[in-house]
């Protein structure tokens, strides 16, 4: 391996680097443990998005929804457990414990991304479309679902999820390691991770060699909105309330994570702690831009820079690709 | 044995083992009560800020601590930040500063929007007791009646502000303006708030929660 291809694949890892290197240079708050772990809860939501954010694009799809979909799980999670459902012709209450409360949102996102892989499967619907689509009914259906008001006072049980700590470290944090470990090892282990990276690298190619390529981007998609509604949840237990306007623009962050993280927009070449790396490299600019009192328009712009970079490195490292 | 006659017999156990799964889920995810005996648990629990406000006025406002208002003026002129620091209330990082303040004072004159007051004392400072828009959360953070923490639901303790305030709009001023005259002595008790950055000391405005006319 020489020089440049080792460059090559460590880039993000560099990057992180050298901003951390420069933001701790600048400011005598960055390199604290403190900031450490704002950083670390910062970006477990958007870890837990990102994480099936890449499988998508892996297949060569988009997933625009994740920010809809992560505040309506957020929200059917709170609404279950504040108020639970009401049955006034069998004279039925039905409460929600905590666990069914995120069983409840967990089983929400899973079936809007569902739904989604069946739009783009069955019908044909290109991706950036089918989740365009149910970017705008899930907001919707948030908005109804909520009457457009905040539901808070979820209890601290439910607020543990957000805001405790455990053995050290925060609960997101550990939440995401826990996501991120699986998906690494599904990814990289399992017939359904190659499966993924088969439908990226070569659709028709995979489709020959007898790959069930509909099941497989369902279950995809499947997963990508599980790991909104996970990140949906953990944003309203830190918040102690589901906001109806709660993830806007996450799918944005989310794509910007995976692409500088390395991973293709062409699908079939990315990784799970690339995508880990591009988060980090998003929250730890996040944070050294706020600590340095940098406008937030200031930081919008910069942060696109950032992006277009990366897609540039990446063209520019692969160019044989489409 | 026959892998077919393995798999046959896998099969029910694997159905056996998801169906034992979810019936674990489902008996810790949910629990069922009688609508009716919810609705009617949920009436008792439901947060009265009319209640709540009613009883203050009734059973808490008479004793509730006060400082000398022409003491209050004369602390603001000597040491602002000191005074507010250690005798007012806040809510927040907010520079507003709430105290509740009684006195004796002689009627000025009789305003739109306030009674204009002269404390019973040697140089006394003009004051401006209020009798229109009485709104806002200056009874609440002055008195101290509700803490935030408290409240699971903002909008309960905001409803707070709202029931007590009405109260003084119905049950406090209307009695006082109906018969105050100028040149009348009066005893007021009431709620001040005082933003340190801009304290304006010359045009306080007082929010009465006791007026009564001697």
């Amino acid at each position: 391996m020489n020089i440049k291809t080792t460059v090559i694949k460590f880039q993000s890892i560099i990057a992180l680097f050298i901003l951390c290197v420069v933001l701790a240079l600048l400011s005598d708050k960055f390199l604290t443990p403190e900031n450490g772990w704002n950083i670390m809860r910062q970006i477990s939501i958007n870890v837990c998005i990102s994480v099936g954010m890449t499988l998508v694009i892996l297949t060569r799809g988009i997933d625009l929804s994740v920010g809809s979909i992560l505040a309506f799980s957020g929200a059917v999670a709170a609404g279950l457990l504040k108020y639970g459902i009401d049955i006034p012709s069998l004279n039925l209450y039905i409460g929600f414990t905590v666990f069914g409360a995120i069983l409840g949102g967990i089983l929400v996102g899973g079936g809007l991304g569902l739904f989604n892989g069946w739009m783009i499967t069955r019908f044909k619907v290109p991706p950036f479309v089918a989740t365009l689509a149910m970017l705008t009914i899930a907001r919707g259906a948030t908005m109804l679902w909520t009457g457009g008001f905040p539901i808070t006072g979820l209890g601290e049980h439910f607020a543990f999820i957000g805001t405790g700590w455990f053995l050290g470290m925060p609960m997101p944090v550990w939440i995401t390691i826990i996501v991120v470990a699986i998906a690494v090892i599904v990814t990289r282990s399992t017939k359904f991770g190659r499966y993924v990276y088969a439908i990226g690298g070569n659709e028709s190619a995979a489709r020959l060699s007898g790959l069930n390529i509909n099941k497989i981007k369902i279950w995809v998609y499947a997963l990508a909105g599980i790991l909104a509604a996970v990140g949906g949840i953990i944003l309203t237990s830190r918040l102690d309330s589901a906001q109806p306007n709660a993830g806007f623009s996450y799918e944005l962050d989310s794509i910007a994570a995976v692409v500088i993280g390395g991973t293709s927009l062409s699908g079939g070449r990315g990784s799970i702690m690339g995508t880990v790396q591009g988060a980090l490299i998003i929250g730890v600019l996040n944070s050294g831009l706020v600590l340095l009192n940098v406008s937030p328009f200031w930081q919008q712009i910069i942060k696109g820079f950032v992006i277009l970079i990366a897609v540039i490195l990446d063209r520019v490292n692969h160019p044989n690709e489409d | 044995m026959p892998t077919e006659v393995k798999t046959n017999m896998k099969r029910p156990i694997k159905y056996f083992l998801i169906a034992l799964l979810v019936g674990v889920a489902l008996y810790n995810a949910v629990y069922f009560q009688p609508l009716d005996d919810r609705n009617a648990a949920k009436k008792k629990s439901v947060f009265d800020p009319d209640a709540f406000a009613g009883a203050f006025i009734e059973t808490k406002l008479k004793e509730l601590p006060a400082i000398k208002a022409d003491q209050f003026l004369e602390s603001l002129k000597q040491d602002l930040g000191q005074f507010t620091a250690e005798k007012g209330r806040k809510l927040g990082i907010s520079n507003d500063y709430y105290f509740i303040v009684e006195g004796n004072a002689r009627v000025l004159g009789i305003e739109e929007e306030n009674v204009r007051i002269s404390l019973d004392v040697e140089n006394a400072a003009e004051l401006r007791l209020a009798t229109e828009f009485i709104f806002g959360n200056t009874i609440r953070e002055a008195s101290g009646m509700a803490n935030i923490g408290d409240f699971q639901n903002t909008m309960d303790f905001n409803n707070i502000s709202v029931a007590v305030n009405e109260r003084v709009r119905s049950d406090i001023i209307p009695p006082f303006l109906s018969e105050v005259k100028e040149g009348d002595d009066i005893y007021f008790k009431g709620a001040v708030k005082v933003n340190t950055k801009k304290p304006n000391l010359e045009n306080l405005r007082i929010v009465p929660l006791i007026l009564e006319i001697k």
